[in-house]
């Protein structure tokens, strides 16, 4: 069904230029967030290869590599700056890694990308083993189109994740185009969050009293008379 | 069904949430104990992160505590002059327990050393229950037993008269206890009941009756004391995991209180320490296997 959608969303321009959309460009995170799945799809010309690369807000991380010592396993920090929160390679056809490294006006831009330097590798099994690293193939679906479905964790960081779009031919950058994914927080998991980091005292006051009514109340409902 | 929680960033099954709180309540209701060593180490088994959930036990333990330390306060069942000793120490432990915490969260150590923790106050405290119920069933069975003996503790200097225990000891040993108490809220999030009750019985040598009300007025001020040092500090509480804890705690306790005249007191300590030791084999042996994933990143 959803190829009928994209042939039928794509069918005018087809024989214009390479482009792509996704299916939402906004994610609210809300008390019942499980995570979301987004479609991305679009068209390419047919000899041409596409990068598709999601990348996240730049935070400021804690590396843990797990090392064994006296037959325990302890962690061993570092810290990181301009860590992507959530970074995805789309490719059609399925470009690999090592190929992407030797196209410098895409590693240049993508620092998580740039080199083979084992501490990337470690970031990037580090993301992947919280669901926030994709490395995938985009599927093909008649030729000049493509789709993927992927998801955005339920641990994904508030922010925007900026996509940017790269048309290879002859291994060289022929076009670019660049779009947004707003990921925030709405209602009563904003309202917490915001309380807690801007109003702390307001946060712990309503938590002290909200404690001792839940427990007072449960004490008078459930309590042997 | 799953709900997010909005500080510990995870979703996580409402059902499983309230089964833990049920049954860490009905456990604290069946044993007589806060149940805060109980649910910190649950709630970091089954994915909540270190930090939030040793925030969010210190809420419950202190919800918990509040509410008992109302009704001995009714019962005149507090020794105030011991009380603010053991919170004056305990406040200061308290903020040294929260830094450590913060510090420990900084350079990645903070599972291992939680871990490490928990596992030898479980382990310490069931050997210790464990001890004291052969000792009364099978040594003492039928000789009356002392409440307690003068110790080097009683010869410390800086004495000072505690009218309500009738007791004349020095207050250093009080403000240790306390300190030690508080540190382990601050680090852990547990109020420590389970090694403050003994220490203030076989310790001190107060009287049963003014312990519990005294040790719960200390718990209560100290867990009060952390919930703002946490939030400062750390910023680990969730507000809604906390409810979710309290609520369901409370039931469980509840459904104990209809069901622990059906147990004999004696075999339920020797059942306590038993899931002490359960419970510290678990962790135990978390530490020792080969982790999934070699690499973690959290994002400061």
């Amino acid at each position: 069904m959803y190829k009928i959608f994209i042939l039928l969303f794509l069918y005018p321009s087809l024989a214009i230029s390479s482009n792509f959309t996704l299916d939402k460009f906004k994610i609210e995170i809300n008390s019942n967030f499980l995570g979301e799945e987004i479609m991305l799809f679009g068209q390419k010309n047919i000899n041409d290869k596409v990068i598709i690369i999601f990348e996240g807000e730049k935070k400021n991380a804690r590396l843990y590599r797990k090392i064994k010592e006296n037959f325990f396993w302890i962690n061993k920090t570092k810290e990181l700056s301009e860590i992507p929160s959530f970074f995805a390679i789309f490719s059609s056809p399925k470009i690999s890694l090592s190929e992407i490294f030797l196209i410098p006006s895409i590693t240049k831009k993508h620092y998580l990308i740039s080199n083979y330097r084992q501490e990337l590798y470690e970031i990037r099994t580090a993301l992947q083993n919280k669901g926030l690293y994709h490395e995938e193939e985009l599927e093909n679906v008649d030729g000049s189109l493509f789709l993927k479905k992927f998801k955005i964790p339920d641990n994904i960081p508030a922010g925007n994740i900026a996509i940017t779009f790269y048309e290879i031919e002859e291994g060289e950058v022929i076009s670019v185009s660049k779009k947004n994914l707003i990921i925030e927080k709405r209602g009563i998991t904003n309202k917490l969050e915001l309380l807690l980091t801007q109003q702390s005292f307001f946060y712990v006051f309503i938590l002290i009293i909200f404690s001792i009514i839940f427990s007072l109340l449960s004490n008078l409902i459930f309590r042997k008379k | 069904m799953n709900f997010y929680l909005p500080i510990a960033e995870i979703s996580i099954n409402i059902y499983l949430l309230i089964s833990l709180g049920v049954g860490i309540g009905f456990i604290s209701g069946l044993f007589g104990i806060g149940g805060g060593f109980i649910s910190s180490p649950l709630l970091i088994l089954v994915g909540i992160p270190p930090s939030v959930a040793v925030g969010t036990t210190t809420v419950q333990v202190f919800a918990s505590t509040s509410t008992g330390v109302i009704s001995h306060y009714q019962k005149k069942n507090i020794d105030y002059q011991m009380g603010i000793t053991l919170v004056s120490g305990g406040l200061i432990g308290t903020l040294c327990g929260v830094l450590l915490l913060n510090n420990l969260k900084n350079i990645g150590l903070i599972d291992n050393y939680l871990n490490s923790i928990y596992i030898v106050l479980l382990l310490i405290t069931a050997i210790f229950i464990l001890y004291e119920s052969a000792k009364i069933n099978l040594i003492y069975k039928n000789k009356k037993l002392k409440l307690h003996q003068h110790s080097w503790i009683h010869g410390l200097p800086l004495k000072f008269k505690y009218r309500k225990s009738k007791l004349y000891i020095s207050v250093l040993a009080p403000l240790s206890i306390g300190f030690f108490i508080g540190m382990l809220t601050g680090l852990t999030g547990i109020g420590g009941g389970f090694i403050l009750i003994p220490c203030m019985i076989y310790l001190l040598g107060m009287k049963t009756i003014s312990v519990i009300g005294t040790s719960l007025f200390n718990i209560t001020l100290v867990s009060f004391t952390s919930l703002f040092l946490q939030i400062y500090i750390n910023q680990n509480i969730d507000f809604i995991l906390a409810i979710f804890l309290i609520v369901s705690s409370s039931i469980g306790a509840a459904i104990a209180s209809r069901v622990i005249d059906r147990f004999d007191q004696e075999n339920l300590k020797v059942l306590f320490g038993i899931l002490l030791i359960t419970i510290a084999s678990f962790l135990l042996y978390d530490l020792f296997k080969t982790p999934i994933n070699l690499y973690e990143i959290n994002y400061v």
